[in-house]
């Protein structure tokens, strides 16, 4: 009798679970150590689940966050809000953190919508209002081009991102137990859902061209630290434009792909406040950071051409890499740009250490 | 909730900088979230004392019933059938009587039924008149009266037993029944609390939209300064919703009541909040202030999260009734008093109030 009674609640709990595991052919088994995204809808290639695998590994492992993203066809009616909410708690996630510290992405296919779920100890990390804009911003776009590989882990690196940051600025401990949940609930609707268009023929599209005033303002610069400091400013107001002049014809390139608000944002963010070191020779020039304990800011390098000061995009992703947490790291050392890192250290992984 | 927006003012105002605001905001929230946890826990450890409490007296009634049982073990006589320990004593009375004339005594007395000490007296005396005169006969009488006697005296020995025996099984009886009482109010009980913590846990969603409220207002109103009683409308919605809120969240037990007094006023308040958000949909760069894009995701979220607990709530409401109206526990909910809970249901249904549009 007294174990009967929540042997019963189990079972009628359990119940639109059991519904809800059919649809879209969602696979029984969920999560597990190795395996954080479950595309039951093929939306994601096979080599792009895998490095996702291995960041949200990385982002378990450091900032005791335990982020699932789940595809599925179809949720068959039923709201998305709902379809998430039980899963959240069926599939227990956030149960491999050492606290109730769990997110979960849905993407339903056929309804066109994505949803974030952030469990009840996550809702100060990740605010609806954030968890929205990163929808918004960030997944939109790149769903729009068909690119949904890539969105989702262009937005589990901003996630992770700002998981770190809040790390970083004390605002939770990793390290620290806590309760796993509140009167036998991991989470209670915190997150946003968002509408989304799976590749609306703009694929490709070419971004906007800007007005002259705007083409002159960032054309090549007869300096490096002007051309740098065009770059964040085109950032920050968000200018997409690909043929702008501070950029060379690589970067250019990588401009035509998919360029996001979000992304946008976190760049001028991040190097907006921050005071660069320049070192050129000859034709290059590098703008770095010298205060970088966490390996958060970048350099970013520059040439001269016959128009002037423009960034080099043969750098990204070739030379610099970054791993989970966004900490970027050379790749390769054979570079022309070697000249301006002889203080610093680096080490067997490539990350630099300023040792003057 | 209030205080984010005064930071929000403060930075538009230029007041604070950006990023310092941005920090007290955060700290605010982290506040927010420790406050609920530490409402959750509280509401937890009131539940396990409740519990707990209900387990001692429920322990407590066995025990006392475990002890009642082995003192009237103990304690109940067990009718001691005399014979045996009285051979000596017949033995010395038969020597100074006359052996003939006792047995013809027993003998005729014999005729109707009696004592085992009675067939114990006639077998012995039977038996010394043998050890007399050698006659198988009285051999054989005094085996017959001993044997009767050893029987007379089982049977006796059995029904000073049986009376013991029936005490226990009254008693097992009275204990499972009060078990049975005792498991069925507890699980009454259990669910119960569950509608109660489901409860709080509404309420507290209901005020996170509450609190949202004034900053919306504020925002939209710097922007469409006339719609003055589309502002009233949510404002007075709002007063009332927070006075129903109170009015329920001021008692415990909150009765089954708790969710119909609140209904009303919620979705009065969720019809005018979308009026509000229709007008923001003429004004563009409301829409695409930020202030507005913040306030309205906290919103969605806020619905949402309402509609979660309240599905819970539900959940557990309908546990608990189903369980309140079948046998045998409506016997048990019907002698302590246990009454059915209403369930909360919105007419307008929260979570549509709102219409999702950027």
């Amino acid at each position: 009798m007294i174990r009967a009674i929540p042997v019963a609640t189990v079972a009628l709990a359990a119940l639109p679970a059991l519904a809800a595991c059919q649809r879209g052919g969602l696979p029984e088994d969920g999560p597990s150590d190795q395996r954080f995204v479950v595309d039951a809808a093929g939306l994601i290639e096979d080599n792009s689940e895998q490095r996702m695998n291995e960041i949200l590994g990385g982002v378990l492992d450091d900032t005791d966050i335990e982020l699932v993203a789940v595809a599925i066809d179809s949720l068959d009616g039923e709201p998305i809000n709902d379809f998430t909410n039980t899963l959240f708690e069926r599939w227990e996630v956030g149960s491999r953190t050492l606290a109730n510290r769990g997110v979960l992405l849905v993407i339903g296919r056929e309804e066109e919508q994505v949803r974030f779920e952030v469990a009840y100890d996550l809702e100060p990390v990740f605010t609806d209002a954030f968890v929205s804009y990163i929808e918004h911003e960030q997944m939109v776009p790149f769903f729009a081009n068909d690119e949904v590989g890539r969105g989702i882990e262009a937005t589990v690196e901003l996630i992770a991102r700002q998981a770190y940051e809040k790390v970083l600025g004390q605002a939770y401990d990793p390290t620290a137990e806590g309760d796993s949940d509140i009167g036998g609930f991991r989470t209670g609707g915190a997150g946003a859902e968002t509408a989304v268009t799976f590749g609306d023929g703009v694929r490709g599209r070419t971004p906007p061209a800007s007005k002259d005033a705007v083409r002159s303002h960032f054309a090549a610069q007869p300096t490096p630290e002007l051309a740098w400091d065009r770059f964040v400013e085109a950032n920050r107001r968000r200018i997409k434009d690909a043929d702008l002049g501070i950029y060379d014809t690589e970067a250019k390139k990588f401009m035509r792909g998919v360029v996001t608000n979000a992304g946008q944002d976190h760049l001028a963010n991040l190097y907006g406040g921050e005071d660069p070191t320049v070192r050129t020779e000859g034709d290059r020039a590098v703008i770095l950071f010298l205060n970088d304990p966490n390996h958060l800011l970048a350099p970013w390098f520059f040439h001269k051409t016959h128009e002037g000061w423009q960034l080099d995009g043969s750098m990204y992703p070739d030379v610099i890499g970054y791993n989970h947490l966004n900490q970027w790291r050379f790749r390769r050392r054979d570079h022309g740009y070697m000249f301006a890192f002889s203080d610093f250290r680096l080490d067997e992984n490539g990350f630099a250490f300023y040792r003057p | 909730m209030e205080g984010e927006f005064q930071i929000r003012e403060l930075i538009d105002a230029g007041k604070i900088e950006a990023d310092e605001g941005q920090r007290l905001i955060e700290a605010l929230h982290a506040a927010e979230s420790r406050d609920r946890v530490l409402r959750a826990g509280l509401a937890e450890i009131e539940s396990t004392k409740r519990a707990s409490l209900r387990w001692a007296l429920a322990a407590t009634g066995f025990a006392l019933l475990a002890v009642v049982t082995l003192v009237a073990l103990v304690l109940t006589p067990t009718r001691q059938p005399t014979s045996t320990e009285e051979i000596p004593r017949i033995a010395a009375e038969l020597a100074t009587q006359d052996l003939g004339m006792t047995i013809d005594q027993l003998e005729r007395k014999l005729r109707q039924p009696g004592t085992s000490r009675d067939y114990r007296t006639l077998s012995m005396a039977y038996e010394m008149r043998y050890q007399e005169s050698g006659n198988e006969t009285d051999r054989q009488r005094a085996a017959e009266a001993g044997a009767r006697a050893d029987r007379m005296q089982r049977r006796f020995s059995m029904q000073g037993r049986s009376g013991v025996f029936g005490l226990l099984f009254v008693l097992i009886i009275i204990t499972a029944v009060v078990m049975w009482i005792v498991l069925m109010y507890n699980g009454l009980a259990k669910r119960d609390e569950r509608v109660e913590e489901r409860w709080a846990q509404v309420e507290t969603v209901l005020q996170r939209r509450l609190d949202l409220v004034p900053q919306l207002v504020e925002t939209v109103r710097g922007y469409a300064e006339h719609e003055r009683q589309t502002f009233t409308a949510v404002t007075e919605a709002r007063a009332k919703a927070l006075g129903t809120l109170q009015a329920t969240q001021g008692t415990s037990p909150r009765g089954p009541q708790a969710a119909q007094t609140v209904t009303g006023a919620q979705d009065e308040l969720s019809s005018a909040l979308g009026r509000l958000l229709a007008i923001a949909e003429q004004y563009p760069d409301l829409k695409a202030s930020t202030n507005f894009v913040t306030l309205q995701s906290q919103l969605e979220g806020t619905e949402n999260r309402i509609s979660v607990e309240r599905q819970r709530y539900n959940d557990s409401v309908r546990d608990y009734n189903s369980k309140l109206r079948v046998f045998p526990s409506n016997v048990v909910g019907g002698m302590f008093g246990y009454e059915g809970r209403e369930y909360f249901e919105s007419v307008a249904g929260a979570e549509d109030a709102v219409p999702v549009d950027f």
